[in-house]
């Protein structure tokens, strides 16, 4: 593209061209977005999306978070659930541990999830750049991917517990949080999606 | 996420996040109800394993046949090592031990709190009215 940009090429016959070689509308596209036209000087590459070290612990950190949160506030959930809501088919040792260890979870990762939120958040708000860390549409995309593998193995649970007989108030309760958590997830970090395939 | 968002965000999962903590706690306790629960766990584990200890003892036909102490129980069934681990982690003092039928032994301890039924499901059958452990010895005295 850089080459056939240098040549003075006008970018709808280089797109032309591209696709009567093979490639789809969208990758002829996007090729071409990647170059910027200024007036006396050759192609000027626009702003690639970065990996770096740094962005990847941060991002990293802040999603590990987001995940030991989601999970363990479903565990506290669904520990209170049976603490309310008895099964007397339940022969379970009973749930005061899991809700002990899910408080210390709780306690620990939700104020690493939001200070790092919170601080890269400030920190695209100052550069946009940062909103382009690769790093960052990567997990942004592994957090919406769980959410949704969530909510069809809530819904796949929901179905089995119906054909098995294990519609009870408990079970429906559970199957509730789930999909309230990964919805959750789902309508924060889907906004993010569609700001970042904006930028 | 832009930073008002975020913000958004943060304290909204936050009060939620807050509020399941606090149905937790009030639904286990703070520290002190979980030190409580495990000083209970830990009684009823040593009652189970001394009515263990005082089966094996009237099986193999050791003898005081109705032993009231640890140290009366044959070492083949308890170790002295173990018997002096087996008492009370509040009070430090010895598991009572009695026999309320001629074949029949029971092994009681004082607990701090009523536990479910999930947690005293086990072998031999704990009662929790009593605070005993109870175990068919299977020998008249």
């Amino acid at each position: 593209m850089r080459e056939a940009l240098i040549r003075g090429g006008e970018r709808s016959a280089i797109a032309a061209a591209a696709r009567e070689a093979g490639w789809t509308a969208a990758e002829t596209e996007a090729a071409l977005a990647d170059w910027s036209d200024a007036p006396g000087l050759p192609p000027v590459p626009r702003p690639a999306r970065a990996v770096s070290a740094r962005d990847a612990f941060r991002h990293g950190l802040m999603f590990f978070a987001l995940l030991l949160v989601a999970t363990h506030f479903g565990l506290l959930v669904f520990a209170l659930i049976d603490h309310f809501v008895p099964d007397p088919l339940d022969v379970s040792f009973g749930s005061d541990g899991t809700i002990r260890w899910s408080i210390a979870v709780l306690l620990v990762a939700w104020p690493v999830w939001a200070v790092t939120s919170l601080n890269l958040a400030r920190e695209a708000e100052r550069d946009s750049g940062a909103r382009r860390a690769a790093i960052r549409r990567w997990m942004t995309w592994v957090a919406l991917f769980l959410a949704a593998a969530t909510l069809v193995g809530d819904a796949i649970a929901v179905v089995a517990g119906f054909l098995g007989g294990d519609i009870t108030l408990r079970f429906l309760a559970k199957a509730i949080t789930v999909a309230l958590i990964a919805g959750a997830i789902f309508l924060a970090y889907g906004n993010d999606r569609e700001l970042d395939d904006t930028t | 996420m832009t930073l008002v968002r975020t913000r958004r965000v943060v304290i909204l999962s936050g009060l939620v996040v807050l509020a399941a903590v606090v149905i937790g706690l009030a639904v286990v306790g703070g520290p002190d109800t979980g030190r409580r629960d495990r000083r209970d766990a830990a009684r009823l584990d040593a009652l189970r394993q001394i009515a263990g200890a005082l089966a094996c003892h009237a099986a193999s036909g050791s003898e005081p046949a109705a032993p009231i102490t640890l140290a009366e129980v044959s070492p083949a069934c308890l170790d002295s090592t173990t018997a002096r681990r087996l008492l009370d982690p509040q009070t430090g003092n010895p598991y009572r031990i009695d026999y309320p039928a001629p074949d029949r032994a029971r092994v009681c301890a004082d607990f701090e709190a009523t536990m479910s039924e999930a947690r005293i499901a086990g072998w031999p059958p704990f009662d929790a009215s009593t605070g005993c452990v109870s175990i068919n010895t299977g020998r008249d005295r």
